[in-house]
C-alpha cells in the first residue's frame, strides 16, 4: 500500500507543489463511454407513496406488504395494520420474512447482468454478455437441439420461488415450451406428492380439508407432524390460537418438540419417524378394542374396514380389522406391539386413542412432514383411517386427514396452452431422463406416452433451486449436469447466485415481486388473493422470463402466440377482469391497487364430503366404488408389499428397521422447514440467519455416546454424501434421529463435504412405493465430531 | 456485513502551499482530472483496450505521481494486457469478479452496502448522494434501476467537480473567477468527507486481497490512499485560492 491518511497530509504537501509545476495544460484523460452523470432534469418529489404488494414465494402464509416508496426506491416496508383485520377471511400479518423484503430487494449479491458461461459448467466462470446475445444464444441452441431430438428434449425447472402467484415464471415457461412445438412437461412436487396420491386413492380426491374456522368447533386437535408455527399454512394459526384461548386440547405428535409443540401444546408425544404407521395401527386397535369406532360411519360409507364391507374382487381376510387382529400374520396390533416400532409407551398410545375417539369432533391434522418419507402413503392413508373410524370425516370440527386440500374460490389462473407432445413425468424423473431415457417407464410415473424418444438436453430453470440445491441426491444431480454431453444447454433465471445457477449455460437476472404484476394466493385456506403490484423498476439489467421469452418466441415465429399481444401488466389486468366475470364482488382495478386484497368469503364453514354425509344418496365419494375405499382393489391387484390393500404399518427403507443399513448408519436424519426461510428462498438473508441457526437438533444420549457438545462441529455422513454442521444437544429431540433445517444452500469445500448444514447431500432420490414421489425424511446417516 | 466508519477522515487543516500562479492551479486540477478519470472508467466497465490504451499513453503524467506506486503498477498492468492476451483475457474475469459476479462480490462497492444500517443497495445513503448530485445539479440517469452511489459514479462527480474548476481557471479570456473556484472545491471536500471517504478507502481495502491482476490490485491500493490525500489537496487548494481573493 502507498501510505495510510495519516501520513497523506505531510506527503502531499511536496507532492502538490511538484504537480503544480508539470506544465500539463494541454493534456487530458477522459471519461470512457457515455457520461453517468448529466444535468438535473427533474427536481426529487420527495413525497412518500405507500403501495400495496406481496410475495410470490412458496410461503404458507400470504400476508399484504406494504411497500413505502419515496422517489422509485423503497424506503421501508410495514405490515397490515390491526384494524384492517377482516375476520370473516383473516389475512395474516407479516412475520419475520415479511418483514424482511426490503432487505432481500435490495441485497447487494443480486444478479444484475445476462451471462454466460466461460469455465467447465459447474466451475462458476461467467462472463458478462448483452440480452441481445443472451436471447440469441437461448433461440439458437434451443432450435438446434430441438430439432436434433426433438421437442420432448426441453424439460422445465421451476419455480417455488415465485409459485404461490398467477403469473408464476414456471407457468411461463410451460407457455413458452407449449407454443414452440411441447417439452417433457412434469408433475408432482417434492412438497406433497406422497399425500396427494394416497388422499385420492382413499376420498377420490385430495380435497379433503375444512376451512380452518373448523378447528373452533373441535374438542380435540391433533397435529401429527404438522408445524403450522414455522410453516404458517395459511391462516392456521389463527384459529389455532382461538381454539388454545378456548381451552380445545391440543397435542403435538412429533420426534421434535417443535414450535408448535411448544406454542400450543397440552401433551406432546414424539414418535419415531417412519414408524407412525405402527402407531396409527395401534390406536386402531384400541379403539376397536374400547368399542370406539364408529360403525355407523365405516358401515354406510367405506369398504374394507371390516370383512362384511369389502371391495369386490378383494378376497376374505384382507381387510384391515383382519390385519388388526393379526388373522393372517398371527400379530395383533396391539399398543405393546407397535411400542417397540414407534417409541411411543404402549400406554400413551392407548390413552391417545381413547381421547381421540371420545372427543368429538375431533380434528387429527397430519402435516406433509410425516408423508415425505418411503412409508408416506401408508402414514396418509392411515390418517385418513383413524378420522374414518372416529367418525370426523363430514363433519363441522372434525377433519377427514390427508392431503386436506380445499376447493375454494381464488383469481383465474393464467391460460396455458396444451402441450402438444402430451408427455410428462413425475417430478422425480427428470435424473433418469436425463441420465438414461429408456428407464423411464409408465411405472415410474410416465404419462402420455410408453417410453422416451430422447434424452432431456434441455433445462430452463425459472426461480427454481431444485435442479442442484433442492433436488433430492445433490451430489448425483451434479455429476449428471457436470457432463456437458448429457443435458447440452441450461439456462438459469434467478434473483441470486445458488447452487443450480452455478450449472447453467446462461445465468439470467430476474425480477423480485417487487419489480413485476402479478395476483397471489396463500396456501390451502386462505379465501382471498392479492394484487402484487409492481412498485419499483427491475434493478439493474433484471428481466421478467415473459419478456425474454416473448423476444425468444418472436425468434421462434410465434411471438403472438406466446403474448396474445399483452404485456406482463396487461396479463395480469385480463386474469383480473376474468376473475371479475367469476366473482362479481372483486373490486376493479384501480380499486384493486388502492385496498391490495380481494376477499372472497365462504358463507359458511367449508366442510369436505358434508354434502355426501347430508345425502348420500345424491351425493357420492369420487372413488371408484363411490365410497371411502379403506382397502383398494386397485392396490390389492398390484401385491406389492410396499403397496398394501390397507393402510397397515411396513417397515420403511431408509427407516430404523432397514437392516443392514442401520447397522451402518444408525441415526435417522429428518429436516423441517423453518420459519426464517420458504423451502430454500430466503436462505442467505443474513437477519433471517439470525432468527434460527443452521444447526442440528441431537438427543442427550446420543451426544454422549458420540462425545459431542453443543457447539460442537460435527460431520453427518452417509454414502450418498456428507455435511458439516454445528450440534445442539437437546431434549427437544427423541434418541436415535437428528433433526436438521431444510433448505440451507449447498456449498462444498474442495472434498465435497457440504458446509452449510444443506440436508440434500445425504437424502436419496429413491422413489416411494405408490405415488413414486420423495422421501426425504426417510434418511439413514452417522456422525463424528468434525 | 459491514461495519460503517463513522464521522469523516481527514480533519480540516489550514495548510498554506503557496502555489505560484494559476497555472499551477490548473496542473493540481488536470493531475486530479486524471486520476479521478483513470479510476472511474476502471470502477465503471469492462477495461477496453482504448482505455488500455490511453492509460498507457498517459504514463508520462501519471509519472508526476511518485508517491503512488499503485499508479505505476496500474500503468504497467496496462501495458501488459496491451502485448500479451493472456493478461487482457485475466483483467476482464478480474472485472467479472470483482465489480459483476455473479457469485458475491468480496466489496460491494455501493456506498450504502457500507454505510446504511441494512447494509443495502438503494438505502438512506443513496439518497443522500442523489441529492448531493442534484445540489450539484447533476443527475445518475439511470437511477431508476442501478443505485447512485456506485464507486465509479461518485468518482465521476469528483471529475466532472474537478473539470468545471478547470474549466474557470483555463478560460482565461476573462480574470479568473476564484470564488466559484473556491465553492467547487468546497463541495468536492463536502462529497469526499460526507460520503467518498467513509467508505470508500474501506471498501477497497476490503477489495484488495481478491484483485490479483496488477490493474485493479493497482487501483485498490490507490483509491485507499489516494481518496484521504486528495482531501488536503483540496484544503490546500483553497487555502492559497483564498488568499488570493
Amino acid at each position: 500500500m502507498d501510505l495510510t491518511s495519516k501520513k497523506a497530509a505531510q506527503i502531499s504537501r511536496r507532492a502538490f507543489l511538484q504537480w503544480s509545476a508539470a506544465g500539463l495544460a494541454s493534456s487530458h484523460f477522459f471519461l470512457s463511454g457515455n457520461g453517468l452523470l448529466t444535468p438535473l432534469s427533474v427536481q426529487a418529489q420527495g413525497l412518500e407513496r405507500i403501495i400495496p404488494t406481496s410475495s410470490n414465494f412458496d410461503c404458507g402464509g400470504r400476508c399484504l406488504s406494504k411497500a413505502h416508496v419515496l422517489d422509485g426506491v423503497i424506503t421501508r416496508i410495514s405490515a397490515r395494520a390491526n384494524e384492517e383485520l377482516n375476520p370473516a377471511v383473516p389475512v395474516m400479518k407479516s412475520c419475520v420474512r415479511g418483514r424482511s423484503y426490503r432487505k432481500y430487494q435490495y441485497q447487494p449479491d443480486r444478479l444484475k447482468y445476462p451471462m454466460k458461461r466461460m469455465g467447465k459448467r459447474g466451475e462458476g466462470k461467467f462472463g458478462k454478455i448483452s440480452w441481445e446475445e443472451a436471447i440469441e444464444t437461448i433461440a439458437g441452441r434451443t432450435k438446434r437441439l430441438t430439432d436434433a431430438y426433438g421437442p420432448g428434449c426441453r424439460f422445465l425447472a421451476g419455480s417455488s420461488g415465485t409459485s404461490m402467484g398467477v403469473f408464476d415464471h414456471a407457468k411461463i415457461g410451460r407457455r413458452f415450451f407449449n407454443v414452440t412445438g411441447g417439452f417433457l412437461d412434469n408433475y408432482h412436487n417434492v412438497s406433497l406428492a406422497n399425500a396427494l396420491v394416497a388422499t385420492t386413492g382413499v376420498y377420490g380426491t385430495g380435497n379433503s380439508g375444512n376451512s380452518m374456522d373448523s378447528l373452533l368447533e373441535s374438542k380435540l386437535i391433533i397435529l401429527w407432524g404438522h408445524n403450522p408455527v414455522e410453516t404458517h399454512f395459511g391462516h392456521t394459526n389463527y384459529y389455532l390460537k382461538q381454539a388454545r384461548e378456548k381451552g380445545v386440547r391440543i397435542i403435538v405428535i412429533d420426534p421434535r418438540y417443535s414450535d408448535s409443540a411448544v406454542t400450543y401444546a397440552d401433551l406432546w408425544i414424539p414418535v419415531l419417524p417412519n414408524t407412525d404407521g405402527a402407531m396409527m395401527d395401534a390406536m386402531a386397535y384400541a379403539i376397536v378394542s374400547e368399542n370406539l369406532h364408529d360403525k355407523h360411519f365405516l358401515d354406510t360409507f367405506c369398504l374394507g374396514f371390516d370383512e362384511e364391507h369389502m371391495p369386490e374382487g378383494v378376497p376374505a381376510g384382507e381387510s384391515y380389522l383382519a390385519y388388526l387382529m393379526g388373522k393372517k400374520d398371527g400379530v395383533v396390533k396391539t399398543p405393546a406391539w407397535a411400542e417397540r416400532i414407534c417409541k411411543v409407551p404402549a400406554n400413551a398410545i392407548r390413552k391417545l386413542a381413547i381421547e381421540y375417539a371420545s372427543a368429538k369432533p375431533a380434528a387429527l391434522l397430519s402435516g406433509w412432514g410425516p408423508q415425505r418419507n418411503s412409508a408416506g402413503e401408508r402414514t396418509v392413508r392411515g390418517s385418513a383411517m383413524l378420522c374414518c373410524m372416529t367418525g370426523n370425516v363430514g363433519k363441522l370440527g372434525g377433519w377427514a386427514g390427508g392431503y386436506a386440500g380445499i376447493s375454494r374460490p381464488g383469481p383465474v389462473g393464467m391460460p396455458i396452452p396444451k402441450n402438444p407432445l402430451g408427455q410428462s413425468i413425475n417430478i422425480m424423473q427428470w435424473t433418469d431422463a436425463v441420465e438414461d431415457h429408456t428407464s423411464v417407464t409408465p411405472a415410474d410415473g410416465l404419462r402420455g406416452t410408453d417410453k422416451l424418444t430422447a434424452p432431456v438436453k434441455v433445462i430452463y430453470s425459472l426461480s427454481s433451486n431444485y435442479l442442484v440445491g433442492m433436488n433430492p441426491d445433490i451430489n448425483k444431480a451434479k455429476r449428471l449436469l457436470e457432463d456437458e454431453t448429457n443435458v447440452e444447454f441450461i439456462v438459469a433465471s434467478d434473483l441470486v447466485m445458488n447452487s443450480s445457477c452455478l450449472y447453467a449455460d446462461i445465468l439470467l437476472p430476474s425480477v423480485t415481486f417487487f419489480e413485476c404484476w402479478d395476483l397471489t394466493v396463500s396456501f390451502n385456506c386462505g379465501a382471498y388473493f392479492i394484487l402484487s403490484q409492481k412498485v419499483v423498476e427491475p434493478m439493474f439489467e433484471a428481466r421478467h422470463p415473459y419478456e425474454w421469452m416473448a423476444e425468444v418466441a418472436k425468434r421462434f415465429g410465434v411471438e403472438e402466440s406466446f403474448t396474445e399481444g399483452r404485456t406482463q401488466e396487461g396479463w395480469i389486468r385480463f386474469l383480473l377482469k376474468e376473475t371479475r366475470k367469476k366473482y362479481p364482488d372483486v373490486p376493479e382495478w384501480e380499486q384493486m391497487k388502492q385496498q391490495g386484497i380481494a376477499y372472497l368469503p365462504y358463507e359458511t364453514p367449508a366442510i369436505a364430503f358434508k354434502n355426501i354425509l347430508d345425502d348420500p344418496e345424491k351425493n357420492k365419494f369420487p372413488t371408484a366404488s363411490g365410497k371411502i375405499e379403506l382397502c383398494s382393489k386397485a392396490l390389492y391387484d398390484l401385491h406389492d408389499p410396499e403397496v398394501p390393500a390397507v393402510a397397515q404399518y411396513v417397515p420403511a427403507w431408509e427407516g430404523p428397521e432397514d437392516r443392514p443399513r442401520v447397522d451402518k448408519y444408525p441415526f435417522q436424519v429428518i429436516g423441517w422447514k423453518t420459519k426464517n426461510r420458504d423451502n430454500s428462498t430466503l436462505y442467505t438473508h443474513p437477519w433471517l440467519q439470525q432468527v434460527a441457526s443452521q444447526v442440528m437438533w441431537l438427543n442427550p444420549l446420543d451426544a454422549r455416546k458420540k462425545g459431542i457438545r453443543s457447539g460442537d462441529k460435527v460431520r453427518v455422513f452417509n454414502d450418498r454424501g456428507a455435511l458439516l454442521i454445528e450440534a445442539m444437544v437437546t431434549p427437544r429431540i427423541m434418541p436415535g434421529v437428528l433433526a436438521i433445517p431444510t433448505g440451507a444452500w449447498h456449498s462444498p469445500g474442495k472434498d465435497g463435504t457440504d458446509r452449510n448444514g444443506c440436508l440434500n447431500v445425504l437424502t436419496t432420490d429413491r422413489k416411494t412405493p405408490q405415488a413414486r414421489g420423495n422421501a426425504h425424511h426417510s434418511c439413514l446417516a452417522d456422525i463424528a465430531r468434525a | 456485513m459491514f461495519e460503517g466508519v463513522s464521522g469523516c477522515r481527514v480533519a480540516p487543516q489550514a495548510d498554506v502551499f503557496a502555489l505560484k500562479d494559476v497555472n499551477g492551479l490548473a496542473d493540481v486540477m488536470n493531475l486530479r482530472g486524471h486520476v479521478y478519470s483513470l479510476a472511474r472508467n476502471l470502477t465503471c466497465s469492462y477495461p477496453s483496450v482504448e482505455l488500455l490504451t490511453n492509460i498507457r499513453k498517459s504514463q508520462p503524467v501519471f509519472s508526476l505521481m511518485e508517491d503512488f506506486e499503485s499508479i505505476h503498477k496500474i500503468c504497467a498492468g496496462a501495458v501488459q494486457c496491451l502485448s500479451d492476451e493472456h493478461s487482457y483475457a485475466e483483467v476482464q474475469n478480474e472485472y467479472t469478479r470483482l465489480f459483476v459476479g455473479p457469485a458475491s462480490l468480496p466489496a460491494p462497492l455501493w456506498e450504502s452496502v457500507f454505510l446504511d444500517k441494512e447494509h443495502i443497495l438503494f438505502g438512506e445513503d443513496t439518497l443522500a448522494v442523489r441529492k448531493f448530485y442534484a445540489m450539484c445539479n447533476f443527475e445518475f440517469h439511470e437511477r431508476a434501476t442501478r443505485p447512485d452511489d456506485h464507486i465509479s459514479i461518485e468518482l465521476e462527480l469528483l471529475y466532472r467537480l474537478n473539470e468545471s474548476a478547470l474549466q474557470i481557471v483555463t478560460a482565461r479570456d476573462n480574470q479568473v473567477n476564484l470564488k466559484n473556484i473556491l465553492s467547487i472545491c468546497e463541495l468536492q471536500l463536502q462529497f469526499l468527507r460526507c460520503h467518498l471517504l467513509r467508505w470508500a478507502p474501506e471498501a477497497f481495502a476490503l477489495q484488495l486481497p481478491h484483485a490479483s491482476t496488477l490493474v485493479y490490485q493497482g487501483l485498490a491500493e490507490l483509491l485507499v490512499s489516494f481518496l484521504p490525500y486528495d482531501a488536503h489537496i483540496l484544503i490546500a487548494l483553497q487555502g492559497d485560492v483564498a488568499r488570493w481573493i
